[in-house]
């Protein structure tokens, strides 16, 4: 289905897949989505978004969200280092890395279609309950993931 | 020559794993084919995919499907995964276990863990059985009256289980304090499993393409998250030698989230805590 | 014995530190390729394989990988590109530049051991 011409059933179940993927390869959870309702839609309060511009035919952001608790236990269970022993700088930095290799595999499911694309390195965006806001008219996807009591907000925001 | 493995001859890439191999990849796995298979290629002594497909299409070589299968499939394991088989192995199969060797009906209670990756399963099944032991105060009966023999495809990832050493990460998942406590010593972030454990189980190198006649005959099989790469012919046929394998009544454990295909010719589904393990016919 | 792990994120390093030193050797460790150059020169007699990623600022794995293959001291040791790069090519690319095997991110930590054994045991 074509919605403001992007189809998002293609690049949706790619971004569902790469996460789910990732988190379970990279920690062992078995996270799943969460369909929320419209409301959820425009703004999301974290405390840590990873984030990857992307160059193709369509140019988009990809966002990676999720509160410093959540990333405390996954980046915990990605280097077995108790949350404790973690550093602010490890968080940042295991987001970021969560965030690359989400879009690489995103990036490896869409190889020969029009949403192939070239990524820029990570960035981390922190600051408690920063809004990611953007124009309603703005084409986005935005997928929740939810493992236990840990969320984390996956978006794309086609930027043309 | 090009470097890039073209459509066409991924196609045929893909059959030919799914034939000798016996491997079903599906399409959302594709890109893992070239960075799977490109330690084989250069072992080869290759430099494009199209010059190794033809040299496996003309050569047949078993030992080269059998590095194929290796390469392709993923070693993801964990302590004590899924949690109901070895709810069962306690509180149903050990108890009728430990009556049947005490009356002599059995000498020893074989298992059989087949893809056993790094052996986080078999030795999460002889601490329970340790564990079982020790907690009901049993003493004539010990892990010596059990036979576990872990095999896989791997002779890499076997060197690694028979190591019985253990970082953080796999550390995590799975196992609970009480049996890290008992059963591991840290060294930094290194854990090294109790010598009884890792002493306890066989492993041993082997191809389930191969014939299991001489394995002998067991009392439980696991195989588990193995059948999900085969395709559904080969899944057939090991769910058939594994009925074979086993004693009467024996007991099959498969992956939580699979299925088992022709299961009615050879098992019978049974269910505890409304999940199921399969009773040979 | 040592292995030497080229890799911007710390995090992924330290997950590489894990099996690493489960499989008993010794981490040395660089954030590019520039630095991983300043590590070779002092340790490549002790180096007995290196984990390159790809995309890295400054030098990325790609340069690294030419560069040392082309240096006579340092093009003995075995290279494992670690990465998340999956283009098309690319791959058999790092192959013809001699490296000696490659690996995908994500990864699990029993695959991360299983590769460098791989590459170790039976010269990848």
């Amino acid at each position: 289905m074509l919605i403001m011409n992007i189809d998002r059933e293609l690049v949706e179940g790619a971004c569902t897949n790469a996460v789910k993927d990732v988190i379970e390869t990279m920690t062992g959870f078995n996270i799943d989505e969460h369909y929320k309702n419209d409301e959820e839609d425009h703004i999301s309060t974290v405390e840590i978004s990873g984030m990857m511009f992307i160059f193709g035919k369509r140019n988009a952001i990809f966002s990676l969200s999720m509160t410093k608790e959540s990333a405390a236990t996954i980046v915990a269970y990605m280097t077995g280092i108790p949350p404790f022993e973690l550093e602010d700088e490890d968080l940042y930095d295991g987001v970021a890395e969560l965030v690359n290799m989400i879009t690489g595999r995103i990036k490896a499911q869409l190889i020969n279609t029009e949403y192939y694309f070239d990524l820029t390195p990570p960035f981390t965006i922190v600051g408690k309950n920063h809004y990611i806001v953007h124009k309603s008219c703005v084409t986005n996807i935005f997928k929740k993931f939810i493992v236990e009591n840990l969320e984390i907000d996956l978006k794309v925001y086609y930027l043309d | 020559m090009s470097p890039k493995l073209s459509s066409n001859e991924f196609t045929l890439m893909k059959k030919y794993i799914e034939e000798k191999c016996g491997i079903s990849l599906g399409e959302e796995k594709a890109y893992l084919i070239e960075s799977r298979l490109s330690r084989l290629l250069i072992s080869s002594g290759l430099s494009s995919f199209s010059e190794f497909y033809s040299k496996i299409i003309k050569q047949d070589d078993k030992h080269m499907t059998e590095k194929i299968i290796d390469a392709i499939t993923t070693n993801e394991t964990s302590w004590f995964r899924d949690k109901i088989p070895w709810i069962i192995l306690e509180e149903v199969l050990l108890p009728k276990y430990i009556n049947q060797i005490r009356n002599g009906e059995k000498s020893k209670i074989r298992i059989w863990c087949a893809a056993c990756s790094t052996g986080q399963e078999p030795y999460s099944i002889i601490m329970c059985i340790d564990h079982f032991l020790n907690k009901n105060g049993i003493k004539d009966i010990t892990l010596d009256d059990f036979e576990i023999l872990a095999t896989d495809i791997s002779s890499t990832v076997l060197q690694i289980a028979k190591m019985g050493r253990y970082d953080s990460i796999s550390i995590m998942r799975g196992l609970d304090q009480t049996y890290k406590n008992k059963y591991f010593e840290s060294q930094g972030r290194v854990w090294l499993i109790d010598e009884k454990i890792k002493n306890a189980v066989r492993f041993k190198a082997f191809n389930l393409q191969n014939s299991f006649l001489l394995l002998g005959k067991f009392d439980i099989v696991f195989c588990r998250y193995v059948m999900i790469y085969f395709s559904k012919e080969f899944k057939e046929e090991i769910v058939r030698k594994i009925a074979y394998a086993l004693e009467d009544e024996g007991l099959l454990f498969i992956g939580s989230s699979e299925l088992l295909n022709n299961k009615d010719d050879y098992f019978e589904k049974n269910y505890y805590q409304n999940s199921p393990y399969y009773r040979k016919r | 014995m040592k292995i030497l792990s080229i890799d911007d994120s710390s995090i992924v390093r330290k997950i590489i530190r894990g099996a690493v030193e489960t499989l008993g050797y010794e981490l040395l460790e660089a954030c590019d390729g520039i630095e991983g150059f300043l590590v070779l020169e002092k340790e490549y007699k002790n180096i007995g394989l290196i984990l390159l990623d790809w995309n890295m600022p400054g030098m990325n794995g790609y340069e690294f990988l030419k560069k040392a293959k082309a240096n006579n001291e340092y093009k003995k040791i075995p290279v494992m590109m670690v990465t998340t790069e999956t283009e098309e090519g690319n791959i058999v690319k790092s192959i013809q530049a001699g490296a000696e095997n490659y690996m995908i991110k994500p990864f699990t930590i029993e695959e991360m051991m299983k590769k460098i054994l791989e590459c170790l045991g039976n010269g990848c």
